[in-house]
């Protein structure tokens, strides 16, 4: 067995060699090549709409005219989700569900997890594209709502 | 236990799951070098790998996993290839754990790096089975059906 793992080792060695190679030679050759250490921001959501503290959050909803809108899978929406939320993925389908609610121009504040928040910003994105034009996303998403001690509501609860 | 020794190193077996985990692989590496952005941001998505290491991961591992794939098929250093492939498995078996524990709603970028399936058992159990296959093959993997087989006549 070991000289089985052995040769197997060595030829193992040779192949990672190989294809750190070719990998490094064609990042430098194409155009949308990686550089070796991702910058500090390369992977923060990007949106057009504007991000919103959970507390300012809550004062919005206070006011009376704004949405949450929980940008996540139907399973975990289920599990918990911000109390009054209304779940809505960020497709087509999703964005015309919510036609209804576009004469009274409200404030929508879109969520996902805090893993998932690139979801937010997509559905935040397609939101300011239909003519919403007050549209946030939730900074640090439902995590950050929790830490705040602010209403949950689902089968967790 | 004669008998699994038996079907484990017979040649046919072996040349199933060696196109097996060949396919899967050249399948799974072709959108992540099509989008390297894509795969480090799902690299990311997991939280497991230090920042300065994620785009390193995502510009070779598809490149490995594409000539682990053609060698292993083509039957070149095919237990090298296997010893890399069940490596590889053992790193998404170990990811995709920590994220279901963690419950994290992520794609899991295993072909598709955008859009692809969400994580599930179903998904641990897939990669599971293929690290099995990949240390048959380490184990097993002779010159049958391979490049240095018909260099050496056998």
């Amino acid at each position: 067995m070991k000289p089985v793992v052995s040769g197997a080792a060595k030829e193992a060695v040779l192949i990672l060699v190989l294809a750190c190679v070719v990998a490094l030679v064609v990042n430098v050759a194409r155009k949308d090549g990686l550089p070796l250490v991702a910058a500090e921001d390369a992977f923060r959501v990007k949106t057009n709409a504007e991000f919103i503290t959970p507390d300012d959050a809550w004062k919005l909803f206070e006011a009376g005219n704004a949405f949450f809108i929980d940008a996540r899978e139907p399973g975990l929406f289920g599990v918990e989700h911000i109390e009054g939320a209304l779940n809505v993925v960020p497709t087509q389908e999703g964005i015309d569900s919510l036609a209804w609610m576009a004469p009274a121009d409200p404030e929508i504040i879109a969520y996902a997890s805090k893993e998932t928040q690139r979801q937010a910003g997509v559905l935040a994105d397609k939101l300011l594209e239909a003519g919403f034009k007050r549209v946030y996303v939730l900074l640090d998403g439902i995590e950050a709502w929790e830490e705040k001690g602010l209403p949950i509501e689902g089968r967790a609860r | 236990m004669k008998v699994l020794k038996q079907i484990a190193s017979n040649k046919y077996f072996l040349l199933g799951l060696r196109l097996v985990l060949g396919v899967v692989f050249i399948y799974a590496s072709i959108d992540k070098i099509d989008k390297p952005g894509g795969f480090a941001e799902a690299i990311y998505n997991y939280r497991m790998m230090p920042h300065a290491t994620i785009n390193l991961m995502a510009i070779v591992m598809p490149w490995l996993e594409l000539l682990c794939g053609i060698l292993i098929i083509i039957g070149l250093f095919v237990r090298g290839s296997a010893l890399l492939i069940g490596f590889m498995l053992l790193v998404f078996i170990v990811a995709i754990s920590f994220a279901l524990v963690r419950g994290l709603d992520i794609s899991c970028g295993c072909f598709k790096v955008e859009g692809g399936h969400t994580l599930a058992l179903g998904l641990l159990v897939r990669d599971i089975l293929m690290f099995f296959a990949s240390a048959v093959v380490v184990i097993f993997g002779g010159p049958s059906f391979s490049l240095r087989g018909r260099q050496r006549g056998t």
